[in-house]
């Protein structure tokens, strides 16, 4: 295998990364960025805690080579906010104590942001629906859609459109 | 004094050094357990005992994730015995410390301990004198066994325990900070991939190694037995080769279901102890 170098932009940031083309995004991010948040649930995009945005839309990192993101944006919940300033979804997740081992919950944070960013007022089915990728085993389910709704609303009143 | 023993909490007993359980630093209540945050908040309901016996805050209560040689060892996280065993090992140690705080602060000043009270960590003296358990502790006054004598709050004068506190391990997990065991990388970490047998009771034949060995990156493969497993410097480089093994291994497969059509004869013919 020769070595190879792959040009990403993460969180806004450009990295060099010494992978393979054919290496998943998710390997790269946990240990070549030292991202932990994206997490390694199944390995076979089906469960979603490896869930990122690519370019705003959510996509399982266990099954995206890092060779077909050049020129593509990579957000990772690490990107999203920061202790002092967090997502409106995580802090609604938090308020709401919408999760159980929370595993599963940083990649429902990546797909629930997708949607607020482009559904600013969604209805409880389509919460259900943008989140159908990410599996939670424990069962915080309704809780989660509870404080997603919650967080449309607040980032709703943040930009003052009701 | 082994009268005393026998009725400890078993956890105690194992452990037996209040600060095998609870230590003051920087403001800080750093509280040990052996049982281990799986998502049933115990981190949480560990802290809110912790916190009513020395009269603290819960903000003030740091849990530190059981660590080999750091933490006392509790055994097994399962069987719903979390708050059994180490909540009843804290409550008691957590008492304790109270106690001895208490009395090296009674000792400073000149006083009897049962006329100082406690407001969120502060110890006061009824003429107003006061000082922090952090001012009050040294380093050898709470190294002492746990005796299972000193009062715990009864369970009127609870204000912490029995109250929603929210979980104390969810920010971190939330926003997608290390958390979780898989979060460690620890310098020199290699990688494994277990390679599993196609069907259940399916037994390795052979396995020729030598392409996954010569592939950069492979560090070694691991058979025991049925056990097959690969290590790598990299994660990526473990699961490709993996792959390799797994095409390279020849296992020998046996039914282990009974005949379906049969399941009676099956069902008289096991085993069978009567008690």
């Amino acid at each position: 295998m020769e070595p190879t170098s792959t040009a990403l932009s993460v969180n806004g940031k450009s990295e060099q990364v010494g992978v393979g083309p054919d290496t998943a995004l998710l390997y790269v991010l946990r240990n070549h960025l030292g991202l932990k948040g994206t997490r390694f649930g199944c390995g076979l995009a089906l469960c979603g805690s490896c869930m990122v945005l690519v370019d705003g839309q959510p996509r399982y990192s266990c099954d995206v080579p890092v060779g077909s993101l050049e020129g593509h944006e990579i957000t990772t919940v690490e990107g999203l906010g920061t202790v002092e300033d967090p997502h409106p979804v995580v802090s609604a997740i938090v308020a709401g104590q919408a999760a159980q081992c929370g595993y599963c919950i940083s990649g429902i944070v990546i797909s629930a942001a997708a949607l607020l960013e482009r559904t600013a007022d969604p209805s409880d089915e389509e919460v259900r629906r943008a989140l159908d990728g990410n599996l939670c085993r424990c069962g915080a389910h309704n809780r989660i859609v509870r404080a997603v709704l919650s967080a449309a609303a607040e980032l709703r009143s943040r930009d003052g459109r009701r | 004094m082994t009268t005393v023993a026998a009725s400890l909490p078993p956890s105690i007993v194992a452990n037996p050094m209040v600060d095998d359980w609870v230590q003051f630093t920087d403001g800080i209540v750093e509280v040990r357990s052996g049982k281990v945050e799986l998502g049933q908040g115990v981190a949480t309901a560990l802290a809110q005992i912790v916190a009513e016996e020395l009269d603290v805050d819960v903000a003030a209560i740091r849990m530190t994730a059981a660590a080999t040689g750091v933490s006392p060892n509790e055994g097994y996280t399962a069987g719903s015995l979390s708050i059994q065993h180490s909540g009843a090992a804290l409550r008691l140690a957590a008492a304790e410390a109270r106690g001895l705080l208490l009395d090296a602060a009674a000792r400073r000043w000149d006083v009897a301990p049962d006329v100082l009270t406690v407001v969120d960590g502060v110890v006061v003296a009824p003429d107003g004198r006061s000082a922090t358990y952090w001012d009050v502790v040294d380093s050898d006054l709470l190294h002492r066994r746990v005796t299972g004598t000193a009062p715990t709050k009864a369970a009127s004068d609870r204000r912490v325990v029995g109250t929603r506190v929210p979980r104390i391990d969810l920010p971190d997990k939330v926003a997608g900070r290390p958390r979780f065991a898989h979060d460690l990388q620890l310098p020199g970490m290699a990688y494994g991939r277990v390679v599993r047998p196609p069907s259940r009771a399916a037994a390795l034949q052979s396995v020729d190694t030598a392409a996954t060995l010569s592939t950069t990156g492979v560090l070694t493969v691991v058979r025991d037995g049925d056990f097959l497993a690969v290590v790598a410097d990299r994660e990526e480089v473990a699961l490709t080769a993996a792959e390799r093994l797994r095409a390279d291994a020849v296992w020998d497969e046996r039914a282990t279901l009974p005949d379906e059509s049969d399941l009676p004869t099956f069902l008289t013919s096991a085993p069978a102890v009567e008690t």
